[in-house]
């Protein structure tokens, strides 16, 4: 075979040929493509497992608080009665039997279960006086009534088991919780749970004195047996399932609308409100539960969900949340998380 | 063949006058495939180590939801403890009826969010020790057995259900995980008081 000269005068030149060059740059420019989706890819990940790991930490570290404050707690059943009637306009005052355990703020509801129930909001606890004033009547999609003496005021954050588990009558109970010990029927919305603890107002070491363990809580920086204290489901922000695309209770529709709210300790002075509250955020918000239909069910089981269980008898306390953790890929992530805690000091009489 | 053929034919043309290659030869297909090879290797890597970390990821998700269990049931089983007659007769019967077979929710049951081992149908198990004679080598924990449970000082019967002071229970959790089964484990002890 023969060369013409030019050809190899070309040739020390030559370089690559232009399909050498096309064949190159094709595998570079899908290798540059591949690295960069997989760096995006990857990095996404990073991120999104960042945000669920910071998550699951936040909430460990809530149950790991309220265990903290709940050991050698003693639980309060925040349910009273009307000592005086209620008229439907009303909005000053609401006259209780006992406040005791009732928030220095918050929602209440009257004759749950029937057809009167009413939920009012107060503003103020005047505690020397057994009342609630700045009433902001019904709240959450309830209609206002009067209410006659005598009937059943309870906080809303209470949620026990009634007593009739086998087969109770439609209106004395709210709905029906899944539970390690079998399926419970309760009454309640279950959003807090009202407690005191043993204190130590001389801060000598004594927790016990002649009356027994001496029951109060710390309001601030102050350990005082006036003292009385709260967790509490505060909503803070309103969330959809159209706004977002997604069926975050996995009922099938996109219709509903949820509380995105914090849970606080509250602690206030029990005897007279304007010696001391205090609250301290123990989880932010990213606690879950359907706007005006609190304890609602929020996985489609068929079994409600209280945040707050709260078993007087036993001394067991249920803390159920659902947690907005998050947009991963695209997609909201709604985790359960469930603690048990027994309350070795029971029930406050 | 294309490609091969044009490879052939430039690995040709670089070659001078007296066949031997210049220096301004530049890199040939197979030297950029065996680059290509290279890169190809760190993304199968990092894809990989992405893989890992998920599964890692997943595993503790999986543990946590374990410890969470396991609280929960130990945290219950002292409640049930509590809420049981105290009278000696009844008080180990009453806490069986929760926690004993037939009871709710039973010694064994599942655990959302976990699998049973291959071959098993419940993630939780709880053993409550009824026979003071019993040894740990034979539970295959350390709950300090055998002893006295009803209180009579001595070591001798095999079942305290009507007359239990004490009572260990034995929780065990066994999920199959991302990275093969795991179990956990605790030895609880319920007072009558």
């Amino acid at each position: 075979m023969s060369c013409h000269p030019r050809t190899i005068a070309r040739n020390p030149r030559a370089g690559f040929t232009l399909i050498e060059v096309a064949v190159a740059m094709v595998i570079v420019t899908v290798i540059l493509l591949a690295t960069t989706m997989s760096l995006q890819k990857e990095a996404e990940q990073v991120t999104d497992l960042q945000r669920l790991t910071y998550a699951e930490r936040q909430i460990q570290d809530f149950y790991s608080r309220v265990e903290e404050r709940l050991d050698f707690a003693q639980g309060i059943d925040a349910t009273t009665t009307l000592s005086t009637s209620l008229s439907a306009g009303a909005t000053g005052t609401m006259l209780l039997e006992d406040a005791f355990g009732f928030p220095f703020e918050g929602t209440v509801v009257v004759e749950p279960g029937g057809a009167s129930a009413e939920r009012v909001t107060f503003a103020t606890l005047d505690a020397p006086n057994d009342a609630l004033d700045g009433l902001t009547r019904a709240v959450r999609s309830t209609a206002a009534s009067s209410h006659p003496g005598g009937s059943i005021v309870a906080w809303e954050g209470v949620c026990s088991p009634v007593e009739n588990q086998t087969a109770p009558p439609a209106g004395t109970f709210d709905g029906l919780t899944d539970d390690l010990r079998g399926n419970l029927f309760f009454r309640g919305d279950g959003m807090g749970f009202a407690y005191r603890r043993p204190v130590d107002p001389a801060n000598n070491g004594v927790f016990i004195d002649a009356g027994g363990v001496r029951w109060g809580a710390q309001v601030g920086s102050t350990n005082t047996l006036d003292g009385c204290a709260a967790l509490v489901f505060q909503p803070t922000a309103t969330f959809t399932e159209a706004d977002r695309a997604f069926d975050i209770n996995r009922d099938g529709d996109l219709d509903d609308v949820f509380d995105l709210g914090r849970i606080v300790d509250l602690s206030w002075d029990a005897t007279d409100v304007s010696n001391g509250t205090h609250d301290v955020t123990l989880l932010s918000a990213m606690v879950l539960q359907e706007q005006n239909a609190y304890a609602s069910d929020l996985d489609s089981d068929g079994f409600a969900d209280p945040i707050f269980f709260w078993n007087p008898d036993s001394g067991r306390l249920r803390i159920r949340l659902f947690v907005l953790m998050g947009d991963v890929r695209g997609r909201e992530v709604v985790k359960r998380f469930e603690n048990v805690l027994y309350l070795r000091n029971g029930a406050a009489e | 063949m294309l490609i091969l053929s044009q490879a052939a034919r430039s690995h040709r043309a670089r070659q001078g006058p007296r066949g031997q290659v210049t220096p301004r030869g530049g890199f040939t297909l197979i030297e950029v495939l065996v680059t290509a090879s290279v890169l190809l290797i760190g993304l199968l890597a990092m894809t990989s180590t992405s893989v890992v970390v998920n599964s890692l990821r997943r595993s503790a998700g999986d543990r946590s939801i374990a410890q969470a269990a396991l609280q929960a049931i130990v945290e219950d089983l002292h409640a049930s403890a509590s809420e049981a007659d105290s009278d000696a007769a009844n008080w180990a019967n009453d806490i069986l009826a929760d926690y004993g077979p037939g009871g709710t929710p039973g010694d064994a049951f599942a655990v959302p969010g976990l699998d049973p081992w291959e071959g098993e149908t419940d993630v939780a198990t709880v053993q409550i020790v009824l026979d003071e004679m019993a040894t740990d080598a034979v539970l295959g924990v350390a709950a300090g057995m055998p002893r006295d449970l009803d209180g009579d000082g001595n070591v001798n019967a095999t079942n305290v259900s009507g007359d239990a002071s004490l009572l260990p229970v034995i929780v065990r959790l066994r999920w199959r995980g991302e990275t093969g089964q795991q179990q956990l484990q605790q030895v609880v002890y319920l007072l009558r008081y």
